[in-house]
């Protein structure tokens, strides 16, 4: 998935597996309900969902799914994990 | 354009399997006769005084969570059992041959080892019951292939690691296309050569396409391990920075995990990860 920060999110362009098009965004740690989200377009154009992560799932795949876990740990996760080179502070 | 080997060839013409620790070995065969005495298998661990110690501060770390500390091998084997110690003299020797690795190398390795434990907790119907206490060993091996390969093949590996780059695609695509085996294949080899259980040589062989899996009843640690070599890779383990995140589709359904299930193992990983920073400094 192709990250780039916006503020304090971070956000990647992704592909539901019923073909629509949306975003992942991130903007703090799973411990927080809304630290991972995805929004995509609903019926209408002007109809946009956000949705968290977790209620979510069937619409990624299982990669996709761990790319968001992970990601979200490393870059505002207490794990300890490396945060990729370009989101370090 | 390198020549194209099939393992065969390349194992009889380029590369000499590395061998397993003397007394590893004889470990090994001590803990397969039935009638092993318990108290022969401590003596003989503590021959080797450096494997001994290694054994010792790691069946003290925090990945095994034991209240009592153990303070002699006679007494890990006696406290553990027979299993468990081949495994552990198994991993404190293994330490000592992946340290020829960079940093990066043991690290990933590592890091597989504690994802596919997290893996195997979870889904402990999917598994042969012994398998739950092996599968850390199954990540600390799944890569030596590579190092096999690095090693005997450093040239080509150069062209390998530059297609990555080049194309994004995974290793084994890259090992297959320069060289004509990848490291799975080279893996499970060293594996079948050191004796080691039939799962652990099909879950090598097959941690990156279960089609190369030797036998079918070992598929679903074969997914597992190619899953939680992927978890290591997402959370920043990578044994190279163009390593790519690669799982075949068919894996998920093999190893028996579904999507809803992700967020707690991955989660589960995260908070072991203390652990791979302990295990990993007791290699170094």
């Amino acid at each position: 998935m192709k990250w780039k920060r916006q503020g304090e999110a971070l956000l990647a362009p992704v592909k539901l597996t019923d073909g629509r098009a949306g975003s992942v965004v991130l903007v703090g740690a799973r411990e927080n309900p809304k630290g991972a989200a995805l929004v995509f377009s609903g019926g209408t154009e002007s109809d946009v969902e956000t949705v968290p992560l977790t209620e979510s799932l069937h619409l990624l795949s299982p990669v996709q799914i761990i790319e968001i876990l992970c990601m979200q740990e490393r870059v505002y996760g207490t794990s300890g994990l490396t945060p990729p080179a370009q989101f370090a502070e | 354009m390198s020549e194209l080997y099939d393992i065969d060839s390349l194992l009889s013409e380029v590369v000499t399997l590395p061998s397993l620790p003397d007394t590893v070995a004889r470990i090994t065969q001590l803990v397969n006769r039935p009638d092993c005495p318990l108290d022969l298998i401590g003596k003989t661990i503590s021959a080797d005084p450096s494997l001994a110690l290694k054994t010792l501060r790691l069946v003290n770390s925090a990945y095994y969570g034991l209240r009592n500390k153990i303070t002699s091998v006679e007494h890990a084997v006696v406290m553990l059992g027979l299993r468990v110690v081949k495994n552990l003299v198994f991993t404190a020797a293994l330490f000592d041959r992946l340290k020829a690795g960079a940093h990066e190398y043991l690290l990933h390795c590592v890091s597989t080892g504690v994802a596919i434990r997290v893996l195997a907790e979870a889904n402990p119907g999917n598994l042969p019951e012994e398998a739950v206490d092996e599968v850390f060993v199954f990540g600390l091996l799944h890569d030596i292939g590579k190092l096999v390969l690095q090693e005997y093949m450093a040239e080509q590996y150069l062209e390998v690691v530059s297609m990555v780059e080049e194309r994004e695609i995974p290793f084994y695509e890259a090992e297959r296309a320069v060289i004509g085996v990848d490291h799975a294949e080279v893996g499970a080899r060293v594996a079948e050569n050191w004796k080691m259980s039939p799962a652990l040589v099909s879950a090598i062989a097959g941690h990156h396409d279960l089609a190369q899996c030797r036998d079918t009843q070992f598929q679903s640690l074969a997914a597992m391990l190619g899953i939680a070599d992927g978890i290591a890779k997402a959370a920043g383990a990578c044994s190279n920075p163009a390593d790519t995140l690669d799982i075949d589709d068919g894996f998920w359904a093999a190893g028996g995990i579904e999507n809803e299930q992700l967020p707690d193992l991955v989660y589960g990983f995260f908070d072991a990860a203390p652990q791979v920073e302990e295990l990993v400094n007791l290699a170094s």
